[in-house]
């Protein structure tokens, strides 16, 4: 449709591009000229604004869902559908890149995540036998780790030239709690570092190790356990054995 | 733990939450107990201790969050957000889920991440709402009701539907989706999506004809209450 002293036929793509700032300086210069145009241009800028209004991310999944799906806690039906979804959807991709960026600060969970990949060691036991006794009846095994015994009420471990002591006395209830100690030559590493006990994949208890590199975790139930300790700088010294009331 | 009375238990939790804020060695236990009975057994009574103790927690994370501080708004009003989307979010059934207290308080952290996102998204679409009949850049926030929130979002996905009847290809779709869902210019939408469109003179061409279509449907332009539109 044109005016009828335009040489040049104005479309709507020429009206759209017009309104995104996308026409060349001759093509606004001619829209501009005429009231007719500028009327078109307004007509499709109201349509536009409220379909955009009444639409504005009408499909994307909801926040929780995107969060849901960051934590791991979809089915797979759940997960397809948000991945391609966010395939397409830039605004869902930068929300899911932020909830990662807010989510990884600070839980103990992110920074078990944040671990994956870095070093791991695995405890073993230093000394002879595969079972001993501690203190009070109860029966110490080794699950992964080859545990075998030292001191009386003793044990002690090592991974890379880090040792684990650990001092394993009965508490109330038949249960036992464990006095710790991480001796390394570069010990100022180990300060502040997170023990973290489990128990059925469960977090049990957490403890951090003094200037010392001494830990204390109590009413400690019988059963395997997880021992992990984590490194200000992420290196990882895992422990399993079993406890066992005998 | 599961006899132990409430009082206890919630006592129990303060005690080791505080420990565990210090750095020390706690035992998680008592506070999972209590999410346990506030989640799987609705109680009330967990439900407020669970408040009371962990309110400072999700305040912290929020005065955290980077869109926080443009929000505009309390970190009262983030913190009910907060509560109220994981009591809803999470059923009994659903609370055999989470097997630790760790993968609570990650969830309670992610419902905190959720309510400011929510914000966000309602304050670009009321924007979007704003500027369709006026030249307000800056329009006053007020947070739509869950109810009025429902309704509009049921209007536009039959608005959507609708819409998606009229489209027939991929390339049409591709362009209304993400010019008006997705509020994309078609230079956004051609790096978007590039294998779609050879130049953007392909994208505007496409949305002239689709917008034409649309144009022509007199229910669509009755469902968007506009009733004077001509101008091809």
């Amino acid at each position: 449709m044109t005016s009828d002293n335009d040489p040049v036929k104005i479309e709507d793509r020429h009206l759209l591009a017009y309104l995104d700032g996308e026409a060349d300086a001759q093509m606004t210069a001619l829209i501009e000229s005429s009231e007719e145009h500028l009327g078109r241009a307004a007509a499709l800028a109201q349509m536009q604004n409220r379909l955009k209004a009444k639409l504005h991310r009408v499909d994307c999944p909801e926040t929780l869902q995107l969060g849901e799906y960051k934590l791991g806690l979809l089915n797979r039906k759940r997960v397809n559908i948000i991945e391609e979804h966010v395939a397409d959807c830039p605004h869902c991709q930068r929300e899911l890149d932020q909830l990662q960026a807010y989510l990884q600060e600070d839980t103990p969970q992110a920074r078990l995540d944040h671990l994956k990949g870095v070093k791991v060691l695995i405890a073993r036991l230093l000394g002879e036998g595969l079972e001993r006794s501690a203190p009070g009846g109860f029966l110490l095994r080794p699950a992964y780790a080859t545990l075998r015994g030292g001191n009386q009420g003793l044990l002690t471990l090592e991974a890379d030239g880090v040792l684990i002591i650990l001092d394993i006395q009965p508490s109330i209830e038949k249960q036992v709690k464990i006095l710790g100690q991480v001796v390394a030559q570069d010990q100022g590493r180990w300060t502040g570092a997170t023990v973290d006990l489990r128990q059925d994949s469960t977090m049990i208890l957490t403890s951090v190790l003094d200037e010392l590199g001494a830990f204390r975790i109590e009413r400690i139930e019988s059963g395997m356990i997880e021992l992990t300790i984590i490194a200000s700088d992420g290196l990882v010294i895992l422990a399993n054995l079993e406890i066992r009331d005998e | 733990m599961s006899d132990q009375d409430i009082e206890e238990v919630a006592h129990s939790c303060v005690r080791e939450s505080e420990r565990y804020f210090r750095g020390q060695a706690n035992d998680p236990r008592f506070c999972f107990e209590l999410f346990r009975r506030a989640f799987v057994h609705r109680d009330q009574i967990a439900w407020e201790h669970l408040y009371r103790t962990y309110q400072p927690l999700v305040f912290k994370w929020i005065n955290n969050h980077p869109a926080f501080e443009d929000s505009g708004e309390e970190v009262d009003y983030f913190a009910n957000r907060t509560f109220d989307k994981i009591w809803f979010s999470i059923s009994p059934a659903k609370f055999s889920n989470f097997k630790e207290l760790n993968a609570l308080l990650g969830y309670l952290k992610m419902c905190v991440g959720s309510v400011i996102l929510d914000h966000v998204r309602n304050k670009a679409k009321l924007k979007l709402e704003t500027l369709e009949d006026s030249n307000e850049s800056e329009p006053n926030f007020q947070y739509p009701t869950v109810e009025d929130q429902t309704i509009n979002h049921i209007e536009a996905k039959e608005l959507w539907k609708r819409i998606k009847e009229c489209l027939s290809d991929r390339q049409e779709y591709t362009v209304v989706y993400a010019c008006f869902l997705l509020d994309l210019k078609p230079r956004e939408i051609l790096i978007q999506f590039p294998l779609l469109f050879a130049d953007i003179g392909e994208v505007y061409r496409i949305k002239e004809n689709v917008m034409d279509k649309l144009r022509r449907n007199s229910e669509l332009i009755k469902f968007l209450g506009i009733y004077s539109v001509e101008t091809g």
